[in-house]
C-alpha cells in the first residue's frame, strides 16, 4: 500500500529525514509519532507527494507519488497540519468545489452528508472565518473524506479539538478503517495512537527509533519495579538495572524480564522476611517509551515496521 | 480546463466578497481610466495614447496589485497548497487564482474603450489590434505578477512588493507615449508597458504606412516580438523563484 526505502530529505544543509525504511499494510492505521522536528511531516508531505525524496523511493498504491500525483489525488485524502481553506468560502462551497477538484474520484460523497458526518451539518453555510480552531480541523476531515479515498494521511488531525469533536472524530477514523481504508497518521496525543493504531512508529532526529504494535513498541521497553525497602534489609540479589544508592529506602528495578525479576524479589523478600511496602510493577507504557527514545541515540536500521525485513 | 473554471468560480466569489480587492480592481482604475476621457493627460496625444494609459491602469490595480495580493495571500494562508493536493495541475491553480483579475482587465477595457469611443465620437481603426494589445499586456504584467508574488509574504507585504513592476510599467507606458508609435525603438518595447502602448496605439490610429494586411504585421511585429519575449523572461523568472510554501 505504500513504502519507503532509504528515504532522505534536506532542507538545504539540515537533513530532517535520514534514511527511513517504512512500510504502510492495506486496511491498517500506522501512526507515525516523534517530538517537534522529527520529520513526521517531511515524511508524510513526501507521502502526499508535495515534496520530492532527496534520496531513497517512495510508492503509493503502488505509484511515485510526484508522478503519478494526478491519479493518486483521485485516490488519497489529505487533512494538513494546517487548514489551508479560503477563510470567505463556506464549508458547502469548499466542499462543492472539492468535488470538481477531484473528478476521477471512485465516488463523491454528499456535501452536506460529508459536513453532518464531522458534525458541521449546521454550519454549512457560514464562512470559515467564522469558526472556530476545532470546527475548522472537522472541516479539513471532510474535505480529504469527500472523495472516498483508499488511503487517508491525517497529520495531526485532531490538534485544537474539544474532547468530544475529538471522539467524535476517533468514531469516523475507525469506521474508515471498518470499511477498509488505510490511513497514515501523525500525532502528539499518545493516547490517539494508543488508542487507533495498528502499529506505530515513533520518529527522532529524521530516523525510526522504534516500529511495531503498541505491544512490541512497549516490550522492548523495561518495565519498572518500585517499592520501598526497610532500614535494616539485608543484601539484594544482583538485578541488571538497579537503582538504590543505599541511603534511600526507595528502591527502582528496570527490566524487561518483569515477571522473573518480580519473582525473584518476592521470594527474597519471603526468604529474608522483609515487607516490600508500596510494591508496584509495571510494564513500560507508551509515554515512556517516547519519552525514552526521544532522549536517545538511534541505533536501530533497517525497516523497523516490516516483521519480515527487520534486522 | 473543468478545475481552471472551478477555481475562477471560486475567485469570483472570494473577490466579491472582499471589499478592499474589489476598490483596488473595479472602481479605482474605472474612475481613473473614466477620467483620462475627460481630461488632458500627460504625453497622451490622441485617443488611442487615452486607451493605452486606461488599459496601463488597469493593468497595474486590477491584475498586478489584486493578482499579487491573491497569490501571496492564498499562499500564506496554505490554500494554494491545499489545492495542489486535488487532481488540477500547478497551472490551473494558478491560472484559476489570477483568472479573475485578468479578466477583468479585459472586460473593464472593453467598456472604457465603448466610452472612450462614445465620448470623442471616434472608433479604432482595428477592435482586434486593440485587443491584441491589451492580451499583450495582460501576458506580461500577468507574468511579472506571478514574479511579484514569489517575493510576497502576505497580502499587506504586495503593498510594497508590487512598487516595481508599478513604476516600470508606468515609465514604460510613459516613455512610448512620448515616441512616434510606428517607430521601432527597441529600448522602449524591451520596457513592460512599451509594446502595449505601441500595440493599442497601433489599434487606435491604423498603420501610417499602407492599409493591407502586411502594412498592420509589419508594424506590429516588434511590440508582439517585445511581448512574447518579455512574457517569456518573466515566465522563467516566475518558475524559477515561485514558490508554494509560505515565505518565512
Amino acid at each position: 500500500m505504500l513504502t519507503a526505502r532509504a528515504l532522505r530529505c534536506r532542507y538545504g544543509a539540515f537533513e530532517a529525514v535520514r534514511g527511513i525504511d517504512l512500510t504502510v499494510h492495506e486496511g491498517e492505521l500506522f501512526a507515525l509519532l516523534g517530538t517537534n522536528g522529527a520529520g513526521k511531516t517531511t515524511t508524510l508531505e513526501t507521502f502526499e507527494g508535495h515534496r520530492a525524496a532527496d534520496d531513497g523511493t517512495v510508492e503509493v498504491l503502488g505509484l511515485d507519488p510526484r508522478a503519478h500525483h494526478r491519479e493518486l489525488a483521485a485516490r488519497t485524502g489529505v487533512v494538513f497540519q494546517q487548514s489551508g481553506l479560503p477563510a470567505e468560502l463556506t464549508p458547502r462551497e469548499v466542499l462543492r468545489l472539492w468535488s470538481r477538484l477531484t473528478p476521477d474520484a471512485r465516488r463523491h460523497l454528499d456535501v452536506d452528508e460529508a459536513l453532518a458526518r464531522v458534525g458541521l451539518g449546521h454550519r454549512v453555510a457560514v464562512r470559515i472565518r467564522q469558526l472556530s480552531g476545532g470546527e475548522r480541523r472537522r472541516l479539513d476531515l471532510a474535505v480529504a473524506l469527500l472523495n472516498d479515498p483508499e488511503l487517508v494521511f491525517l497529520d495531526e488531525p485532531t490538534t485544537g479539538m474539544d474532547p468530544e469533536a475529538r471522539m467524535r472524530t476517533w468514531g469516523i477514523i475507525r469506521e474508515l478503517l471498518a470499511d477498509g481504508v488505510t490511513v497514515v497518521l501523525t500525532t502528539h496525543y499518545l493516547e490517539e495512537a494508543e488508542a487507533l493504531a495498528d502499529r506505530l512508529a515513533i520518529m527522532h532526529e529524521g530516523r525510526l527509533a522504534t516500529a511495531g504494535t503498541l505491544a512490541e513498541v512497549v516490550a522492548a521497553q523495561p518495565g519498572t519495579i518500585q517499592a520501598e525497602l526497610p532500614p535494616d534489609a539485608p543484601q539484594l540479589p544482583p538485578f541488571p538495572e538497579r537503582r538504590h544508592d543505599g541511603s534511600s529506602a526507595r528502591l527502582e528495578l528496570r527490566t524487561t524480564q518483569l515477571q522473573r525479576d518480580l519473582t525473584r524479589l518476592l521470594r527474597w523478600a519471603e526468604d529474608h522476611d522483609v515487607e516490600l511496602s508500596g510494591l508496584q510493577a509495571a510494564d513500560a507504557s507508551l509515554a515512556q517509551v517516547f519519552h525514552e527514545l526521544s532522549a536517545g541515540e538511534v541505533l536501530a536500521e533497517g525497516d523497523l515496521t516490516d516483521p519480515e525485513a527487520r534486522p | 480546463m473543468s478545475t481552471t473554471i472551478a477555481f475562477l468560480h471560486t475567485e469570483l466569489t472570494l473577490l466579491r466578497r472582499d471589499t478592499t480587492a474589489w476598490a483596488t480592481a473595479i472602481a479605482l482604475p474605472f474612475v481613473l481610466g473614466a477620467w483620462w476621457i475627460t481630461t488632458d493627460p500627460p504625453f497622451a496625444d490622441g485617443m488611442g495614447a487615452i486607451v493605452a494609459l486606461q488599459v496601463a491602469t488597469l493593468l497595474i490595480f486590477s491584475l498586478h496589485t489584486v493578482g499579487t495580493m491573491a497569490l501571496a495571500s492564498r499562499r500564506e494562508q496554505l490554500v494554494l497548497k491545499r489545492w495542489r493536493t486535488s487532481q488540477a495541475s500547478p497551472l490551473s491553480v494558478l491560472m484559476g487564482t489570477i483568472g479573475v483579475p485578468a479578466g477583468l482587465v479585459v472586460l473593464q477595457a472593453a467598456v472604457l474603450t465603448a466610452l472612450t469611443m462614445a465620448a470623442s465620437d471616434t472608433a479604432p481603426a482595428s477592435v482586434t489590434m486593440l485587443a491584441v494589445g491589451a492580451l499583450s499586456g495582460v501576458a506580461v504584467v500577468g507574468a511579472l505578477t506571478f514574479v511579484a508574488a514569489a517575493f510576497t509574504r502576505s497580502a499587506e507585504h504586495a503593498m510594497i512588493t508590487t512598487f516595481p513592476v508599478i513604476i516600470v510599467v508606468m515609465a514604460g507606458t510613459a516613455w512610448s507615449l512620448m515616441r512616434p508609435f510606428d517607430a521601432f525603438d527597441w529600448p522602449v518595447l524591451a520596457v513592460p508597458g512599451g509594446a502595449m502602448t505601441q500595440l493599442l496605439q497601433l489599434g487606435w490610429e491604423g498603420p501610417t504606412d499602407g492599409s493591407g494586411a502586411a502594412a498592420w504585421l509589419s508594424q506590429a511585429a516588434p511590440g508582439l516580438v517585445a511581448t512574447v519575449v518579455l512574457t517569456a523572461l518573466g515566465t522563467i523568472a516566475a518558475r524559477h523563484w515561485f514558490r508554494w510554501e509560505p515565505r518565512p
